[in-house]
């Protein structure tokens, strides 16, 4: 029984700890400077959200466009990813070719070769190829997804091979067995869209070296709202946290369920 | 494992084409080029550095003779490695442990805990960096008056101590992955056949004898993933410590992680250094290591795995 | 199949619509500034270099950070995509460019030309010229003072004429510590070269010889970590003294009453960042040291402050040289910097106008009208390439170290002297 109510309390702290902070900066992003530099007060004077308006009012940022490149750069590269490694992963899954474990060597070095220690060289080498100032780049920079293939690798593998007969006695292609089963991995699909949409919405390294000045991501704008050389108000760099938290919140509050079906049937293989 | 699938029969070659050449194409481009580049380009002096311009007589690996010899380097590695297997033990554990307290509580209340725990994951490396220093930091930080002065510590400020430093990096590191390494682990032990538990019950196991034999080893491969997957981000880690030290080690430079350091020696405005060469040398050598413990790692497992199977 | 392929389209679409490269038309000349402050000023600039000169140039002004524009610099030297032609760049980061070949343009025939070399301050043109050639135009004197709160110096008794070196500093110090426990003054790593100079001594010197005077650079370390370890100067409690929670903590809580800052300092950071705090404030030349015949050392010393350079690869070199001749020269160009809180100009014939000159309603006191007092008492910088990161290990690494206590001032010095060796310009020199 004291057992139970250690781990309860031991639950309890750590939901705190989870939540409270990004509640105080939510109450956080009305308060003057002064005010958030106490934090161990929580509730603003007023709830007067001046932080929002100079955020949108286009004088530090503009943060609409932020918010829109962010969006379609992290979902743009979080479909394409996706498409194209579930092909790889279906392929190494059901495929009948030489060389698998090739190929899924080669997305095994993606995912354990630390991205960030090649930031540098990719950042030459797009730019060599006129590719640094242009979000496409950048789109199509990480859409060869390592993680991706082995996720999709472990799915299609779960698909028995008695559909894949059948599909093959049908006259189908590999190709055309591929568009065939896709509908059927759509919990899986959606999930690791919305991971690696997750993931791309937070790098930093990468957008810094490539994006050019007029071109900001969330996280360069954050830093930059929050670089003291700018003069902006604390509270405008916590309204823009707040902001770029609620997409993903939405995502993943709306995908909670068929996320963690997908995971769950996942992780048995 | 993988060859054994393969029949006699083969594919159409087209479909083969359009199921592998969208990832073969975007990887050779993003990655084994620039890979290749950096190699070339840490084998090469760093152009800006006038001293070496007329002596090209310098030796192939003269970056990475620097780099050895360079104590700031080796501290890094060191800062990065304790980094590291902290932040992947504590996040583990704490995955684990949530996770298991999670199935004594009903079904909705579980969805519920399980987003909370969720939030620090969604929120940007920049904000959890920035919450850090103006919510738990300084004398009046949360983490001062609710938990050092109430247990009649003098205040301590965390940034500035070099012995707080590093344990500030792996609280948020471990803060952020926590709830995405506790919702597989959950995930996890949902898919755990139920009949399992119910045999235990009629042999009346202790609730720990039944995570030690039924729990455990129903995840431990989520574990291990979960573990490669905290490892690689770990030695990654950039914006956290670059967003909390302002890009530098901090003090003693307790605090300076692999990533800061190579940009901090690639980039003038980092610490007033320009030379990507060593740098590039640098990620190199310590990618490679990555790359080499990881092999290792999944080679071991896989092995022992097999063998208990 | 087909149903996906719907849904997804117009998301493609938007993606390819958004992320099309929108190239910019129509600009002439491209400055990369370092700080959002000055982003104002230079677009304004543009359009006051159009009505007085009738000629059509267009600039477009990019603003980054401090640190970030010269890692930008550096991206775009390696890969020649998208250079400015113009850059203000801060003079702690100028020597970074000095390894190499120069991707600045050598504007000492242009200065002597213009006779900008006689009419710019002369410390401050060297702190952009190395072996004899000048590759910025200083934009700002960026002579430190030491800020004071008026009001509290009065209600504890302290005169301002009683401190003149820092020997006083430590004893009025030491009184307010034990009677009132109050502290004195904020710190910052920053200081260090700026107390060296006013020593005597600099970072390098001529020869490029790293802490030419070690005994005085520990005896300085001592003296402040002394101070330090008595609480009579403290690090700030967050942050540093250029963020904007030491201004609504530290000072507005009354923390410390005295900051050591440059002319932007005061201008704009005191301003923007405690605007209630109007009127409280006063300003004083820096405590020194005593030379040895007995005169007084410098009571000013400089701190950073940005510069205008030229790239090399500009293909519109003479419109960009055009347009820093007037920024420099023209006297509503220099009052307004001054007015607007950038800085106080270099450019010694503005020095006359008296909208410099003027009280300065936040101080109540004229700002002008000391820092030409100080200004012929400055002591000059020795550039180097190892400067910027000389700069940075002391403020990030070895200045707190020191001030905390957890290396001696004795092992700072030689720790740092193994930093710099191992950390620049390649292998260690034997």
């Amino acid at each position: 029984m004291l057992r139970v109510l250690f781990s309860r309390i031991g639950l309890g702290l750590l939901l705190l700890v989870c939540a409270y902070p990004f509640l105080w900066m939510f109450l956080s992003s009305f308060k003057t400077n002064r005010e958030i530099y106490t934090p161990e007060n929580f509730l603003p004077t007023s709830f007067d959200p001046f932080a929002y308006r100079l955020l949108f009012s286009g004088d530090f940022i503009d943060f609409y466009e932020v918010l829109a490149r962010s969006i379609l750069l992290s979902g743009g590269q979080a479909i394409l990813a996706c498409l194209i490694s579930s092909a790889l992963g279906f392929a190494l899954a059901k495929g009948r070719f030489r060389g698998k474990s090739i190929l899924t060597g080669f997305a095994l070095l993606v995912i354990l070769y630390p991205k960030q220690a090649m930031s540098l060289s990719l950042f030459e080498w797009m730019a060599s190829v006129g590719m640094t100032g242009r979000s496409y780049g950048l789109l199509l920079s990480g859409v060869a997804s390592g993680l991706g293939v082995i996720f999709f690798t472990q799915v299609f593998r779960k698909i028995p091979d008695e559909l894949m007969d059948l599909s093959r006695v049908e006259g189908e292609s590999l190709f055309g067995s591929f568009l065939n089963f896709l509908p059927l991995v759509k919990p899986a699909l959606v999930t690791y869209c919305i991971l690696h949409f997750l993931l791309c919405w937070q790098d930093h390294l990468l957008p810094l070296l490539v994006l050019g000045a007029d071109q900001l991501t969330l996280p360069l704008a954050l830093a930059k709202l929050a670089d003291s050389s700018y003069r902006i108000p604390e509270a405008v760099g916590l309204a823009a946290s707040v902001l770029a938290m609620i997409p993903l919140l939405f995502l993943f509050g709306f995908f909670f369920r068929q996320i963690r079906t997908a995971l769950s049937d996942w992780v048995i293989s | 494992m993988l060859e054994n699938q393969a029949g006699t029969s083969r594919e159409k070659p087209l479909s083969l084409v359009l199921l592998l050449c969208p990832f073969l194409i975007f990887w050779a481009f993003f990655w084994f080029i620039p890979l290749t580049g950096s190699l070339v380009q840490s084998l090469e002096r760093s152009p800006q550095l006038s001293e070496d311009l007329d002596s090209s007589k310098a030796s192939k690996s003269v970056n990475y003779e620097i780099a050895i010899g360079d104590s700031k380097f080796i501290k890094s590695i060191e800062n990065t490695s304790l980094f590291v297997g902290f932040t992947v033990v504590i996040s583990l554990f704490l995955g684990f442990f949530l996770a298991s307290v999670l199935f004594t509580f009903s079904k909705i209340l579980r969805g519920v805990f399980l987003f909370i725990l969720l939030i620090p994951s969604l929120a940007l490396p920049g904000t959890l960096a920035t919450l850090f220093y103006l919510f738990f930091h300084g004398k009046s930080g949360v983490l001062n008056q609710f938990l050092m002065v109430p247990l009649g510590f003098e205040p301590v400020n965390w940034m500035m101590d070099p012995t707080w430093i590093l344990p500030c990096l792996i609280f948020q590191a471990v803060w952020r992955w926590t709830g995405l390494v506790t919702l597989l682990l959950y995930c996890g032990m949902r898919a755990i056949p139920s009949w399992q538990f119910e045999v235990a019950l009629i042999e009346g196991a202790s609730s720990w004898s039944k995570i030690r034999t039924i729990v455990y080893p129903g995840v431990k491969h989520l574990l291990f993933f979960a573990g490669i997957f905290l490892f690689v981000d770990g030695v990654a880690a950039f914006t956290g410590a670059y967003n909390l030290l302002g890009g530098s080690g901090g003090v003693l430079d307790a605090g300076l992680l692999f990533v800061t350091y190579a940009y901090q020696v690639a980039f003038p405005g980092g610490a007033g250094r320009y030379d990507l060469s060593l740098a590039s040398a640098m990620c190199v050598i310590v990618a490679t290591f990555t790359v080499l413990v990881c092999w290792f790692g999944i080679y071991f497992y896989k092995q022992q795995h097999s063998q208990t199977c | 199949m087909i149903g996906m392929i719907r849904f997804f389209l117009p998301f493609f679409l938007a993606v390819l619509l958004l992320l099309n490269p929108l190239t910019k038309v129509g600009a002439e000349l491209k400055l990369w500034i370092s700080s959002f402050q000055d982003q104002s000023y230079y677009e304004q600039m543009g359009e006051l270099y159009r009505k007085k000169t009738g000629k059509e140039l267009e600039i477009q002004v990019e603003a980054y950070g401090f640190r970030e524009m010269p890692d930008k610099l550096g991206a775009v030297m390696r890969t020649g995509e998208g250079a400015p032609d113009l850059v203000q760049l801060d003079e702690t980061f100028f020597g970074v460019f000095l390894n190499g070949p120069s991707p600045f343009l050598d504007l000492t025939n242009k200065l002597r030309k213009s006779k900008l070399n006689k009419a710019l301050h002369p410390r401050r043109l060297e702190v952009f010229t190395f072996n004899g050639k000048t590759y910025g135009v200083p934009q700002s004197l960026s002579a430190l003072v030491l800020y004071y709160r008026k009001d509290m110096f009065e209600q504890f008794d302290i005169k301002p004429e009683d401190i003149t070196t820092w020997e006083d500093f430590a004893r009025v110090g030491q009184g307010l510590m034990d009677n009132q426990g109050q502290r004195f003054l904020a710190l910052d790593g920053t200081l260090f070269d700026s107390l060296l100079r006013q020593k005597g001594t600099d970072l390098f010197d001529q020869n490029g010889t790293f802490l030419p005077d070690e005994n005085t650079a520990i005896s300085i370390l001592a003296e402040f970590a002394d101070m330090a370890q008595k609480q009579i100067a403290v690090m700030p409690d967050r942050g540093s003294i250029f963020d904007p929670v030491f201004f609504s903590g530290d000072l507005e809580m009354g923390e410390v009453l005295c900051v050591i800052g440059a002319d932007w300092y005061g201008l704009d950071l005191f301003q923007q960042f405690a605007p209630g705090m109007e009127g409280m404030w006063g300003m004083l030349p820096l405590p020194t040291w005593k030379k040895a015949d007995g005169s007084l050392g410098p009571r000013t010393a400089t701190f950073a402050g940005q510069g205008l350079m030229i790239m090399n690869s500009s293909e519109k070199q003479e419109e960009a040289w055009d347009f820093i001749e007037f920024v420099m020269t023209d006297p509503d160009a220099n009052a307004e910097r001054f007015l607007q809180g950038n800085s106080f100009p270099a450019y010694l014939p503005a020095w006359k106008d008296p909208r410099l000159l003027g009280i300065q309603p936040y101080f109540q006191e004229s700002m002008g009208k000391l820092l030409i007092e100080l200004a012929e008492e400055i002591p000059p910088v020795v550039v180097n390439p190892g400067r910027p990161q000389a700069i940075f290990l002391m403020k990030e690494n070895f200045f707190s170290s020191a001030m905390y206590g957890s290396l001696s001032p004795e092992d700072t010095v030689k720790q740092m002297r193994e930093a710099m060796k191992a950390g620049f310009g390649g292998p260690p020199k034997e």
